[in-house]
């Protein structure tokens, strides 16, 4: 059920009068009962999954509470950890792995001989392990008691919303908003409405209408000239952008509508003027994640600047890898993990150029930067990444251009989208529309209602974050 | 209350909007070479009874083959490439466009033989089929060859294909075909001929009936919403609201899928291709079955090929000479080229 079909329209009608009907406990309740079908909706096989991981950290979250051992409490901790993470490597990096030894094994001679199992990659599985995770891990720092009640944190795993594409919600925050009565304002209500318009005017007006112009380029490169190369990559950095923060955009507003407030995952990403700031703008709960179980963990920054930056090298491999079970990624992570390195090196510990002309340029050559690791992102294969290089550094710039023109609402819905950034930007908030005149929120609405009909016309794609 | 001022205000914008589109920009333009983006989308969202009657009006300049397709005159159309020269073996080709052209270049290529083209403007199997079966006995050729276009596959569904290519359809019937119990069963076009298809457009009450009402029975594709003009047509939104239905529509009537290939439409297709084999080796033909993979259908054109093969039916897959670039599922047929998501 993805969030930009008619099912899910229908789904969100249905609940949404139950809701306001029901009491706080069986709001709850009912929540629970439409994340399990909005969840099962994929496949009804994986809802044992989510189960298996929600009954294992409730349990292990309890045990640790009650638990004043410090070895046993590290063994509970230990055993949350240890079995999200072979949800994780059976379901996601088996055939992965098995492949590439399998191919490792070919190069030196042994053939190895074994299937790889048809494993089904389970939508959002990346997404629900990691939260639960942090909330053993929580609950073991003692920066969080365990949750009482089952079906309470039953909710927090399987909210519907942020279920398969994040925002990754940590339980301190999002807890209390479970077990605390709600009370969906009529100001929420209309934020929420224009945050679910405006994430699918992004994602169906612009990154669907992107992947037309991105897809063949990245199917065949080696059939095209650099400029193409380069506005496909180009493109590739607003769909991508687009997908996942529409995506985010609609969980949030969804959310809204019942009360919740989901945290903020993006924040003009494509502004940064350094990977640092990139990484605080873009998936902004994986980055936090990544830097509070893992990189301080390691140690982050305490160490020498070797030692930092070899935290930041792993962190960011491993965020690769989370991103998908494909080399490509791995080769992504690498890159990040180099340019986060490279710019601690550089530029130390400086804040980031403030001021005008210089800021806007350093915007645009960071830029450049993100999308070289996009490109890495998107390509298909290893090959591919070396193909595409090379067309970029040496190859024909191309007397015409040969990728597809994008479709009528991207031609409309990029610019109006990158004025409203803009003015968010200038702003200062994701709330700047709300000072306008009404009839110009008016106008501004019926443009993205009109772009976003004109999105609606083709099929629709899967989120891109889905499959992570 | 706020959010209900705003609410109004974006009515009355989008309203306004529609206005500007409709009278700003305009709708009209006859030629679809001539129009803009903005038309052409204003255009390809009317509904299919104004883009058939816009059709039938500005056949000579807008579109010739709206008179193509039709079964009961599809024969006389059906052209031989050369005169034909007795004592030499016929060949014909039942299918479209793509098939045509395969007609030919084996026509330029084989001298020694009498080639025959049959076809509908991007044909469905049902068409194809319909026409070898129905084709007068004097008339048949030692050779004939069924094309299949995989991305018409979807015709197995309808009367029509202005439903499943909603955005620039063609008006002529062909039969829609079931398997139940076994057996095969057939809906056949009422309407056979553009004559009086053309009748219909330009007043005969009875006859648009006839052919409106085939087409929301019959046709998997097509409601009133997507078939019938109406006021509302004036409006650029509710023409975008239409092919934002239609898309939905079709992705609910293809829901059959399962590792990207919709089994009761290969069923229907198989068995079409077993008749037409059988049928054939009765006459005493030799028949061959081409698989026309243009854009990548990979997925229902292994079914196929794994079927004929089972069946003993010769056959030839064009994507063995020419592979499509692009790998695509049948259930995003309106698509040129993408892929749904990365990796």
């Amino acid at each position: 059920m993805l969030f930009n079909s008619l099912d899910f329209a229908l789904f969100i009608a249905i609940l949404l009068p139950l809701y306001y009907v029901c009491r706080h406990r069986q709001q709850n309740r009912l929540l629970l009962v439409a994340s399990y079908i909005f969840y099962g909706s994929w496949d009804w096989r994986f809802l044992s999954l989510i189960l298996l991981s929600t009954v294992i950290d409730y349990t292990v979250g309890r045990a640790i509470q009650r638990s004043d051992s410090a070895a046993r409490r590290k063994s509970l901790v230990a055993v949350s950890i240890f079995s999200n993470l072979s949800l994780l490597g059976v379901f996601k990096y088996f055939n992965f792995f098995a492949d590439s030894f399998a191919v490792i094994l070919g190069s030196i001679g042994f053939e190895a001989d074994w299937t790889t199992l048809n494993i089904v990659l389970p939508v959002g599985i990346s997404f629900y392990t990691f939260q639960t995770m942090s909330y053993a891990i929580d609950v073991y720092r003692r920066d969080l008691d365990a949750v009482d009640d089952f079906f309470d944190f039953a909710l927090y795993v399987a909210f519907f919303p942020q279920l398969v594409a994040g925002p990754i919600e940590r339980a301190k925050q999002f807890m209390p908003q479970i077990t605390q009565p709600r009370s969906p304002s009529l100001d929420a209500f209309s934020r929420g409405l224009f945050l679910i318009l405006f994430g699918l005017f992004k994602k169906v007006a612009i990154a669907d209408g992107l992947a037309y112009t991105v897809d063949p380029v990245f199917e065949s490169p080696e059939q095209f000239a650099r400029v193409d190369l380069l506005l496909a990559t180009y493109c590739f950095a607003f769909q991508i952008y687009c997908d996942f923060s529409g995506y985010t955009d609609i969980a949030r507003g969804v959310a809204k509508l019942m009360g919740f407030n989901l945290s903020l995952n993006f924040n003009l990403p494509y502004v940064s003027q350094n990977p640092q700031e990139f990484w605080r703008r873009w998936h902004i709960s994986l980055s936090t994640w990544l830097r509070d179980y893992l990189y301080i963990p390691l140690g982050g920054s305490r160490g020498s600047l070797v030692r930092t930056n070899i935290n930041l090298s792993i962190t960011m491999f491993l965020g690769g890898l989370w991103h998908g079970a494909a080399w490509n990624f791995v080769v992504w992570g690498v890159y990040q993990g180099a340019i986060l390195a490279i710019h601690r090196l550089v530029v130390g510990r400086r804040a980031a150029v403030s001021h005008g002309l210089l800021r806007i340029v350093w915007i645009g050559l960071f830029f450049q930067v993100i999308c070289y690791g996009w490109l890495l992102f998107r390509a298909n294969s290893l090959a591919s990444i070396v193909t595409m290089t090379r067309i970029l550094l040496f190859g024909p710039m191309g007397t015409e251009l040969l990728l597809p023109t994008p479709e009528l609402s991207v031609l409309i819905g990029l610019p109006l989208l990158l004025m409203m950034d803009w003015l968010q930007y200038l702003k200062g908030t994701s709330h700047w529309y709300r000072k306008w005149p009404e009839p110009l929120q008016g106008i501004l609405f019926a443009l993205m209602i009109v772009v976003l009909l004109m999105g609606m016309g083709k099929a629709p794609a899967q989120f891109i974050y889905f499959q992570f | 209350m706020r959010i209900i001022r705003i609410f109004g205000w974006t009515l009355l914008a989008l309203l306004g909007l529609d206005l500007i589109v409709k009278h700003g920009i305009g709708y009209h333009e006859i030629d679809r070479r001539k129009q803009n983006r903005i038309q052409r989308q204003a255009f390809e969202g009317r509904p299919i009874e104004s883009k058939l009657k816009h059709y039938v009006r500005y056949a000579k300049t807008v579109r010739p083959s709206i008179s193509s397709g039709w079964a009961d005159t599809i024969y006389r159309r059906g052209t031989f490439l050369r005169p034909e020269i007795d004592g030499q073996p016929s060949v014909t080709f039942y299918g479209m466009s793509f098939s045509n052209h395969v007609g030919k270049q084996f026509d330029a290529l084989e001298e020694g033989f009498n080639v025959r083209l049959i076809a509908g403007p991007s044909a469905p199997l049902s068409h194809s089929f319909y026409s070898f079966i129905n084709e007068p006995e004097l008339e048949a050729a030692n050779v004939p060859v069924l094309a299949v276009l995989l991305e018409g596959l979807p015709g197995l569904y309808a009367v029509v294909d202005a439903g499943y290519k909603f955005k620039s359809p063609h008006a002529y019937l062909f039969p829609r075909y079931s398997v139940d119990d076994g057996e095969l069963r057939v809906i056949e076009p009422p309407v056979r001929d553009f004559a009086s298809f053309a009748s219909g457009v330009e007043g005969s009450t009875a006859q648009w009936d006839l052919y409106r009402s085939h087409l929301l029975n019959h046709d998997s594709f097509v409601d009133p919403f997507v078939l019938d003009a109406s006021f509302l047509d004036n409006s650029f939104c509710v023409r975008l609201l239409r092919q934002a239905w239609v898309r939905h529509k079709y992705e609910t009537v293809l829901e059959h899928w399962k590792n990207d290939v919709d089994w009761e439409m290969m069923t229907i297709a198989n068995r079409l291709l077993t008749e037409f084999h059988q049928r054939a080796l009765d006459r005493g033909q030799r028949p061959i079955v081409l698989i026309v993979n243009a854009r990548g259908h990979n997925a229902a054109e292994a079914v196929l090929a794994e079927h004929l093969k089972r069946e003993g039916i010769p056959f030839l897959l064009t994507s063995s000479i020419c592979p499509p670039p692009t790998t695509l599922r049948l259930s995003s047929p309106m698509v040129t080229s993408r892929r749904s998501a990365i990796g």
